[in-house]
């Protein structure tokens, strides 16, 4: 016997109440229940971190004595290269501290590295991001930088308990103030989508018009000090050809991006370091007649 | 039909078919790749649960899809209950349907849902443009030609696990109710 007309629109009655409810439920009720279920699913996540950490081990146990030799002398050069420049940058580090304090600046915000493995990755059109086993407990929050070997890695979107959520620099939601190494303006960067079986992309905005590029030429996008979830001078990417923009004002290009981007396997979060935050506002001038150079001062320094 | 036992079995086996399509989202994240495969999670809970179970079971199976993703809470469960009501209301006799139709109606309803999250993908990140729609052109043929392969693998199994759980979830019948 053919349905009825009533039992055909019933299912159809069934979804308008369903998604009216689901409609009219508060937002913290689904807020609620994503964050609960995303809570649910962590354990079975860290696992497979843990389960995946566990055979690249025994995978590493596989190789033969001679590669492990070689690999041990490899990273001895690496790391007596890596004190040389150690010793510089504390000696640069050292300068730019004598000279702030000639200069009575404010200290620039500093930052203390959080490592953490990547779980998954997820990298669709549609959103580009990793999630890290990293949480809340970690000192981990929404909007805090991560970097890698090859540079910027993104920005924390979500964090729960034990793991957080990263969008990645080549996500077209994420923009951040940038600039050109040996130029002094400003350039914005937002990420573009990765074509399929390419390294991953950006896109640098609101480059100065007079700068020109040499055919093979490569200009380096670093992070800039206008941008305080990046210390200054983090690689974003390479940029080997500009354009002028649709406005006929400035020039944009496309950012070349770090191809380790697509294969993360450990990353480092930058957690502000609570100690280098200011804790008090600047004394305010008390007479117009104060120089300006002594209205911002270093937080513990005497008057 | 024993449907107060198949229900969260239909659930489970959505929610193992959905980790391991992360799993593989995450080597294929290397290559600019990546996998959709929603559209057979629908298809046997809308053929042989009715409204009263099927709803659970989807909102499980969705929920826990949703929490991995940057979508608004309950997108995916929403897409879920609509696509197998929608599937209930349109095809009254889908119950009875061979393998092949079950696996073209996953087909189906894996691009209407792969284009309902690229709608909101536009709307919500103003994505566009030629590398835009070049990454959602790949992807959408890869996930359709996967989904074909998986959902036939996805319909055995949920069988294999009725079978050890001991229930004989039979067809839907339209109007039957609970």
């Amino acid at each position: 016997m053919a349905p009825s007309r009533v039992s055909r629109i019933r299912p159809l009655l069934v979804l308008a109440s369903f998604l009216t409810i689901w409609w009219l439920a508060p937002v913290a009720v689904r807020s609620f229940s994503k964050a609960s279920f995303s809570l649910f699913e962590a354990p079975g996540e860290l696992a497979y971190s843990r389960l995946k950490d566990i055979q690249d081990y025994w995978g590493l146990r596989e190789h033969d004595q001679d590669s492990l030799i070689e690999a041990g002398r490899d990273a001895m050069r690496q790391a007596n290269n890596l004190q040389i420049q150690l010793q510089k940058t504390q000696s640069l580090q050292d300068e730019n501290q004598r000279l702030n304090d000639i200069l009575r600046l404010p200290p620039a915000p500093g930052f203390r590295y959080e490592y953490a493995r990547v779980i998954r990755r997820d990298v669709t059109a549609w959103w580009q991001q990793i999630i890290i086993r990293k949480g809340r407990v970690d000192g981990l929050a929404p909007g805090q930088g991560v970097v890698f070997a090859g540079g910027v890695v993104g920005r924390i979107k979500d964090v729960d308990a034990y793991t957080a959520v990263v969008e990645l620099s080549s996500s077209q939601s994420f923009r951040v103030a940038a600039a050109l190494v040996g130029s002094p303006d400003p350039v914005i960067y937002q990420g573009v989508e990765t074509e399929p079986f390419h390294t991953p992309t950006g896109e640098a905005r609101n480059v100065s018009i007079n700068l020109d590029l040499e055919p093979g030429q490569e200009l380096q996008l670093v992070t800039s000090s206008y941008d305080s979830v990046f210390p200054q001078g983090l690689l974003l990417g390479q940029i080997n050809h500009l354009q002028k923009s649709t406005n006929g004002l400035d020039k944009s290009g496309v950012v070349s991006l770090d191809p380790g981007l697509n294969n993360l396997h450990e990353v480092a979060v930058l957690v502000p370091d609570q100690s280098t935050l200011p804790t008090t506002l600047p004394a305010k001038p008390t007479s117009p007649s104060r120089p300006a150079s002594t209205a911002a001062r270093r937080p513990g320094a005497n008057p | 039909m024993n449907a107060n036992r198949a229900w969260y079995v239909f659930a489970a086996c959505n929610i193992l078919l959905l980790a391991l399509t992360a799993m593989v989202n995450d080597w294929l994240g290397g290559w600019g790749l990546s996998l959709f495969l929603a559209g057979p999670c629908v298809v046997w809970p809308a053929l042989r649960l009715g409204p009263g179970w099927l709803i659970p079971c989807l909102m499980l199976s969705g929920l826990a899809g949703d929490a991995a993703l940057p979508t608004p809470p309950g997108f995916l469960m929403c897409l879920f209950v609509a696509g197998a009501l929608g599937v209930q209301a349109l095809f009254p006799q889908a119950a009875r349907w061979q393998r092949s139709q079950q696996i073209s109606l996953a087909w189906v309803l894996n691009g209407l849902y792969f284009f309902a999250f690229t709608i909101w993908a536009m709307a919500e990140n103003h994505a566009g443009g030629r590398v835009f729609f070049e990454r959602v052109a790949a992807d959408f043929c890869l996930s359709q030609i996967i989904v074909l392969l998986v959902a036939s693998w996805h319909f055995d199994f949920q069988a294999s696990v009725l079978g050890l759980v001991g229930s004989t979830a039979g067809p839907h019948r339209a109007g039957a109710g609970y």
